[in-house]
């Protein structure tokens, strides 16, 4: 058990410094991998970070910039089960049979928190981190020294009456040999477990540093769309609560940009998606049609772009859009086999496009399409934008990059303190 | 209870506890500085969204285009808008011929949308070549128009007559596609008979009447064009 605990320590401590040090607003290599503290090698720590820019990595992200990190209270878990189990260990019978019970019984709730959380990666990540599956693994360590423990409780009752050769005097019970303890420690024992669980969380909380004034910096539109602007795409995705009105927010995105994916699916899984109508502009960091860009970042991009535009037109903007986040993988392989068959990147993917949304290769050729994508790059030009995607605006006001993972509830409950955030 | 295992789990406890969470204070605090210091690698310099510039952009190229834009007065200023061959001469410091070769890498961008001789209107041609020119702007953030005359007639003459064949395309613009900020984009440039007259060779541009192009009538023209260079 304590063993499972040290192992559970070590990897929860390598997890809470890996997110504190985010707390700069910087990316960071991140130590993802079975030996704790260890840094993962380049590329294989995807797993890690997805479940750090997850919901689920903490806790009153609404009240904190990034929450306080679930990891530090399995610090302090950890921490007082090792202390416990050490205790039980030095003391052997002088433990009381209340004090093993309750380490057996208690021990189970680190690996029902890591189940949970496994549960959570496997359904709504669709990834596992390295670091946090050596959690799970020393919270399973840790249960299953408990249930040795409760079991060789369990032996010590059942076990017969020592024999004693005739004439002796009677050996004292086994049983009468371990304590049975008092009842009354199990209630400060639990707040013993709940003080130190919650400690180091309390003061992550207390030192985590303010965010407001950099959550403002990051510019504003200089020439923010009116209402009646017809420039930008109108999309809803999802469904509001009917009392909510929907905030309007402008969104610069390039559809085969992995990090507008990435924006788009944590705006959906923090529930914000469905309270926004989004005004999508499309700025595709291809130099096919980009002049802003010396070359493409993104190949193909400007005929996908010109697909959603295309898809706006009759009706399917949110859907194409969707399709291209999801399908992004396969459109970037595409022009990249194009590429190398010597066909132009954009070419490689309408095939494909016109196969799914028939009907919108005629209208990509248009020049007029070509005109549309033109006016929202202009757009950027206009506004003075950085070369980037994507770029959140509530209101004019611009969501800062290093504010749109794990800041992100934070940052929009500042800049729109009507959205709701999420329950957990 | 054991006294003893009590103390060396307390203590083993409040110290394990103490140190990872005095340990995570530190990586926190350390985050602070870097926020407020900003230290470690500086950030990465985003470029900021900005018209296009290409190759053609060349010094003498932008100090013509500066002229036209700023030194003429036509950057939105109200009248007097457009420039003179003679301020042209002076301000851009550069011979005809250099004048015209400046424009050489525009072929595929530019036209020359062409007039009837002595007049200042513009044809169906000459209007769908403009329009079409116009709608084709992609990062460009100037549109040039360079009026020209024959060698037909008296300097004064062709002068106004260029003067005016500029103000037809400008009118047309304004007129057909309503912008607001047209003046913050056009530039017109009119050039009598005495400084850079155009060639035969611009006859194989997009002329508005390639069938009646000549030596003496693509010299009775605007040349129109999306410039595509900063200033």
């Amino acid at each position: 058990m304590a063993l499972g605990s040290l192992a559970g320590l070590a990897f929860a401590w390598s997890s809470t410094l890996d997110y504190s040090r985010h707390l700069d607003r910087k990316v960071h290599d991140l130590s993802c991998g079975f030996v704790p503290g260890m840094a993962a090698a380049a590329g294989a720590d995807e797993g890690c970070r997805t479940a750090l820019y997850s919901p689920y990595a903490a806790l009153m992200r609404d009240r904190i910039w990034g929450g306080v990190p679930i990891s530090s209270f399995a610090l302090g878990a950890f921490s007082f089960f090792a202390a416990f189990s050490l205790y039980v260990l030095i003391a052997r019978r002088g433990a009381s049979r209340r004090a093993v019970g309750f380490l057996g019984a208690a021990s189970i709730t680190p690996l029902l928190v890591s189940l949970f959380m496994a549960y959570l990666s496997a359904t709504r990540l669709g990834t596992f981190c390295k670091t946090c599956i050596g959690i799970y693994i020393a919270a399973g360590v840790l249960a299953l020294g408990g249930l040795f423990a409760m079991l060789a409780l369990g032996r010590e009752t059942s076990e017969p009456p020592p024999t004693t050769p005739s004439g002796m005097p009677p050996r004292p019970l086994r049983d009468a040999e371990r304590p049975i303890g008092n009842l009354a420690f199990v209630p400060p024992w639990l707040l013993l477990l709940a003080l130190f669980a919650s400690s180091p969380a309390f003061a992550y909380a207390k030192t985590a540093p303010s965010q407001d004034a950099r959550i403002l910096a990051c510019g504003a539109l200089e020439k923010p769309l009116s209402e009646k602007s017809e420039l930008a795409m109108k999309m809803s995705f999802g469904t509001a609560a009917t009392t909510q009105k929907r905030l309007p927010v402008t969104l610069l995105v390039d559809p085969l940009c992995p990090s507008c994916k990435a924006l788009h699916q944590r705006l959906a899984t923090e529930e914000f998606l469905g309270q926004m109508d989004i005004g999508v502009l499309v700025f595709p960091l291809d130099d096919a049609c980009n002049w802003m860009v010396d070359r493409p970042v993104h190949p193909g991009a400007c005929e996908v772009s010109k697909a959603l535009l295309c898809a706006h037109k009759k009706g399917q903007g949110a859907q194409f859009l969707e399709y291209a986040y999801e399908h992004q993988s396969a459109l970037l392989n595409l022009t990249a086999k194009g590429k190398e068959a010597g066909k132009e990147a954009g070419k490689a993917v309408l095939g494909m496009i016109e196969t799914d949304f028939p009907g919108l290769g005629a209208c990509i050729a248009e020049k007029a399409t070509g005109k549309q994508l033109d006016e929202m790059l202009r757009f950027a030009v206009d506004n003075h934008l950085p070369v980037s995607t994507p770029q959140l605006f509530l209101g004019a006001q611009r969501l800062c990059e290093e504010d749109s993972d794990m800041g992100l509830v934070y940052s929009l409950k500042k800049l729109a303190p009507e959205l709701v955030a999420p329950k957990f | 209870m054991n006294i003893a295992a009590l103390i060396v789990g307390g203590v083993a406890g409040l110290g394990l506890l103490g140190g990872a969470t005095l340990s995570m204070r530190a990586e926190v605090q350390a985050a602070t500085l870097r926020l407020q210091t900003g230290s470690e690698e500086p950030k990465l310099k985003v470029a900021t969204a900005d018209d296009a510039e290409v190759g053609y952009c060349t010094a003498n190229f932008k100090a013509v285009l500066a002229r036209v834009i700023h030194a003429c007065g036509l950057s939105g200023s109200g009248g007097g808008r457009g420039c003179q061959p003679a301020d042209v001469k002076t301000l851009a410091s550069i011979d005809d011929a250099d004048f015209n070769a400046l424009f050489q890498p525009l072929k595929e961008r530019a036209a020359v949308v062409m007039f009837a001789d002595g007049s200042d209107q513009l044809d169906e041609e000459g209007k769908k070549l403009i329009e079409a020119k116009w709608e084709d702007r992609k990062g460009a953030r100037y549109f040039f128009v360079v009026a020209r005359a024959s060698k037909t007639g008296g300097v004064e003459m062709n002068r106004k007559l260029s003067h005016r064949r500029a103000n037809s395309v400008r009118f047309h613009v304004g007129d057909e596609f309503q912008d607001p900020d047209i003046d913050k984009k056009v530039g017109l440039l009119w050039l009598g008979k005495e400084f850079a007259q155009l060639d035969k060779d611009f006859c194989t541009w997009g002329v508005s009447h390639p069938e009646k192009c000549d030596a003496e009538a693509i010299n009775r023209s605007a040349f129109v064009t999306w410039v595509d260079c900063r200033l």
